[in-house]
């Protein structure tokens, strides 16, 4: 009976996901035989007594979380035929809990930045291929695509779930994050890959909570700080002003108390971010020189091979990124540049923290447009908007999520907030989802 | 050349003798075959870039800085240090760049007769790059290169000095005593010929009475102490010659070349020096704990220095034996030991300086590996002092001691190499060889007095070496005399 059921499953997830990758282009790695091969395992393992509980859930990884003998391309010409030896611990975590991995999705390259087209992820998530989906949040990334998608998503505090695995571009920023389209299975997912990992020292320890029974509980109010300058955001459009203002009105009526409170650093974290991650991304991406792995460009000496293999490897948008990281760290600007950054960052993680100690949760949109296009016409930009609400959260290693807003006219920006721990977060989340629904 | 001072400062590279290596877990031993002691971390595959730290390497670390006198950093961070190479698979070197494991220490070294201070900049922790095997005389001009990351990761500690050197002579004796201390404290091996210690020299001239640096170039490549001090004195000799003809001398690096015994200089492969350091976010900094730190004080040996004076002022040494005595911790070790058997400290220190370091020179052996223990050499000692036995046939009892480890009474006893003390046996003996000599007795009476040699000679044939010389000198005259 079961054996059937998990078989059945996987037929209907190839089904789902053959169709949506038809009609948008979804996965880079998709094997259909091997689906049914990982639900007949889970089958056996049920059958010999196993506890499994996430079997039947399915779900799929941006491209720039490793999987063992499956490519992991990064999006990158630089990976195209890169196989990891291992599973990145999350993916591990998930597996061996019955959770079926149904293919690797398109992303941006190295997952710097994120345009509509490249959200392979939140798209299967969003189509209802897939229950779940990991990617990687550095600058905001992953809360972006599932706002464009109507999704929702957590990003985690730095450190909750290993990065052990993950293929980031900007370390002290980087984390990984779950997309869904219900906040219990956000819940369900975080507590099965959260936890200390000893060959990753920046995971964290101490015990996980189990997040999916503490959900209906906590206060029946919670107190709202909101950016008092939410409006003012760089690249912001009306519907996104008239949508949330709204949205400000109603959360009362639902036991959010909302205080517009002033800021002082808050909007500048987009820009810090910026900043800080592309002097991060100019090293930690100085592994792809084509001597170990990946693509090499023919050469008659070994500097011009590391020049041609990068130069033909990379994308103009991603080089410009690493410039500007190299222009921003040396000699000449690092004083300048990235030691106001540095110090920029630790007022505004202070900020953070000081609302934090009197409010439950900041606020704001998810992105400041409403609709796709306008996002995509940003992304080639280094001052990009888009992550004007999220950044902050990442440098402050604090975790976020965004839920959608139910009921809106236009594609709308989900509903952003910032708070000290996931348990407050998911729990907000879930009221707010009943309301919306 | 004296119108200049010569001003130097190394920068020394040493090998951790750790198990493992500085981020990872893969072995560090030396000889393996290329590429076999990897992981995907010190490979710097994709994802595979959280480092865990070596405590080994770290207490290490730690115990050089407190051995070289240093202030120890109260937090453990990392930082990187960017730029491209074949040879580093991260594109950048984890290092302390920020918050070295140690400053402000100092080496003292022993110059003409009085003690004189080197100042350590800085010691700090970082980890090593791999190794280039160029098919052709170098990188740029070779068909292709192969890389050996077995050495990828392997810990090491930069110890920086103060401009202090002076000479080449005094570069030589640092390097000495730094090799000294660090293998006192048993952290590295300090081999310069095979790696595990590498000194490059920071060498410049100034006008005497100047009190401004001259350009520098930093000379490498020198795999000895003698070619540390042959690089530096040609480099001392070739900027001379410029800066009185006039020119300047251009500021660069140079290879030491051993066989042509020149420097010359490199050509700049990749001009960027600019390393763009900064902390690695995937390392969290951590405090020190001051208790740790207190412990590994406590567990520092006796220093080679401390140990020198005190062979000096304690038994009375003479400086020269107190630095052989200390060349290493485990011959110091076995001098320290054979003297809680023997009262006498001059006579062990010949013993040991003498034989017991010819004995293990000749068989190729340690110290540690040597079968003569402490106190069976003292009781040899104390044979020859009770004048049981002559140093002649200690010698050769030594030697045996040396191969068996047997006892030097038991030697003595078993091959009857007891010394012949008896004055009436002696004097038998003397009255023999007097009657059977006439011509040496003629001589020795008409006042060559060498002549007595002969007869001695004769009577040590006799008793195959084992009669007491100054006795049988004594009976002789006596005899002669008479």
């Amino acid at each position: 009976m079961a054996y059937e059921h998990l078989e059945e499953l996987g037929k209907v997830v190839v089904e789902r996901c053959r169709n949506i990758d038809k009609e948008s282009g979804v996965f880079v790695s998709f094997d259909a035989d091997l689906i049914a091969e990982d639900m007949k395992l889970f089958e056996e393992k049920l059958e010999q007594g196993e506890e499994l509980p996430l079997a039947g859930l399915s779900f799929v990884l941006a491209d720039n979380i490793s999987t063992a003998g499956i490519r992991t391309t990064c999006g990158s010409k630089m990976l195209a035929s890169y196989q990891p030896l291992f599973d990145a611990e999350a993916v591990s975590r998930l597996k061996d809990n019955g959770a079926l991995l149904a293919g690797k999705t398109t992303v941006d390259e190295f997952g710097f930045g994120v345009s509509s087209v490249k959200s392979g992820a939140a798209k299967a998530v969003s189509a209802g291929a897939v229950n779940f989906a990991l990617s990687v949040d550095t600058v905001g990334e992953l809360r972006q695509a599932a706002s464009i998608h109507g999704i929702a998503a957590i990003k985690p505090t730095y450190g909750r779930i290993p990065r052990k695995g993950v293929v980031g571009y900007a370390a002290s920023l980087e984390v990984l994050g779950i997309m869904a389209k219900k906040v219990t299975e956000l819940a369900v997912i975080l507590k099965y890959i959260a936890g200390h990992l000893p060959a990753d020292p920046t995971s964290l320890i101490g015990e996980v909570p189990d997040y999916p029974s503490l959900l209906e509980e906590g206060p029946a109010e919670f107190k709202i700080a909101v950016p008092a300058d939410w409006s003012e955001a760089r690249g912001i459009d009306e519907p996104t002003k008239k949508i949330f203002g709204t949205q400000l009105k109603l959360l009362d009526e639902y036991g959010f108390r909302i205080e517009l409170v002033p800021f002082s650093y808050f909007y500048h974290s987009f820009l810090v971010a910026q900043f800080i991650s592309a002097v991060e991304a100019f090293s930690d991406l100085a592994n792809y020189d084509g001597v170990r792995f990946g693509y090499r460009d023919g050469a008659k000496h070994l500097q011009e091979m590391f020049i041609n293999s990068r130069s033909k490897g990379m994308s103009n948008r991603l080089k410009r990124f690493l410039v500007f990281g190299a222009l921003v760290s040396s000699k000449k600007y690092f004083n300048r540049c990235y030691l106001q950054a540095q110090k920029m960052r630790t007022l505004i993680k202070e900020e953070l923290k000081t609302r934090l100690k009197k409010y439950d949760f900041i606020f704001t949109p998810t992105v400041p447009f409403t609709n796709a296009k306008t996002h995509d016409a940003y992304h080639d930009s280094l001052l990009n908007p888009a992550s004007y609400y999220t950044a902050a959260a990442n440098l402050a290693g604090l975790p976020a999520l965004t839920i959608p807003i139910a009921h809106s006219e236009v594609h709308m920006p989900g509903l952003h907030f910032i708070g000290s721990d996931e348990t407050g977060l998911l729990q907000a989340a879930l009221r707010l989802e009943k309301e919306y629904l | 050349m004296s119108e200049f001072e010569t001003i130097i400062g190394l920068e020394v590279h040493v090998e951790l003798l750790t198990k493992t290596k500085l981020f990872c877990s893969c072995s560090t031993a030396f000889g393996a075959e290329p590429n076999t002691q990897v992981c995907p971390i010190c490979l710097g595959l994709p994802g595979e870039i959280i480092p865990v730290l070596n405590r080994k390497a770290l207490e290490y670390a730690i115990k050089a800085a407190l051995a070289l006198n240093c202030d120890i950093t109260d937090v453990i961070d990392f930082d990187r240090k960017n730029y491209f190479y074949a040879d580093l698979p991260k594109g950048y070197q984890r290092s302390q760049f920020f918050n070295p494991m140690g400053t402000n220490g100092y080496v003292e070294i022993e110059v003409g007769g009085s003690t004189k201070r080197i100042g350590i900049k800085q010691l700090h922790l970082e980890e090593d790059a791999g190794k280039l095997l160029h098919t052709g005389d170098d990188i740029i001009t070779s068909p292709f290169s192969l890389v050996d990351f077995n050495r990828a990761g392997v810990p090491l500690i930069e110890i920086v000095t103060e401009p202090d050197i002076r000479s080449a002579e005094e570069a030589r004796l640092f390097l000495q005593e730094l090799r000294n201390i660090l293998r006192y404290i048993a952290i590295s091996d300090c081999k310069l010929e095979e790696g595990s210690m590498r000194a490059d020299a920071n060498v410049s001239l100034r006008p005497l009475g100047s009190n401004k640096f001259g350009n520098k170039t930093e000379l490498k490549n020198m795999n000895s102490f003698r070619s540390v001090f042959n690089g530096i004195e040609y480099e001392v000799k070739r900027q001379s010659k410029i800066l009185r003809e006039g020119g300047e001398v251009l500021p660069e690096t140079r290879h030491w070349d051993e066989d042509k015994g020149v420097t010359k200089g490199m050509r700049s492969k990749f001009a960027s020096a600019d390393y763009r350091c900064f902390p690695d976010a995937n390392f969290l900094p951590y405090e020190l704990s001051t208790d740790w730190i207190e412990k590994l004080k406590d567990s520092l040996p006796e220093l080679p220095l401390a140990r020198r004076r005190r062979l000096m002022d304690e038994y009375g040494l003479p400086a020269y034996d107190a630095e052989v005595l200390t060349s290493s911790r485990e011959l110091a070790d076995y001098y320290d030991a054979t003297l809680r058997f023997s009262p006498a400290p001059k006579v062990v220190s010949n013993w040991v300086m003498g034989e017991i370091l010819r004995l293990l020179k000749a068989a190729e052996i340690e110290i540690t590996e040597c079968k003569i223990t402490p106190e069976n050499l003292a009781e040899l000692l104390r044979l020859i002092e009770k004048g049981e036995i002559s140093g002649k046939i200690a010698k050769e009892v030594l030697e045996e001691m040396s191969t068996t480890g047997e006892k030097a009474e038991s030697i003595v006893q078993r091959k009857g190499l007891a010394q012949i003390s008896d004055e009436d046996t002696l004097r038998k003996l003397a009255i023999e060889v007097i009657a059977a000599n006439p011509r040496s007795v003629e001589d020795y009476r008409s006042g060559k007095k060498k002549a007595i040699g002969f007869l001695v000679g004769q009577i040590m044939r006799k008793t195959k070496g084992k009669a007491n010389p100054q006795l049988v000198n004594k009976v002789l005259e006596e005899e002669l005399n008479k």
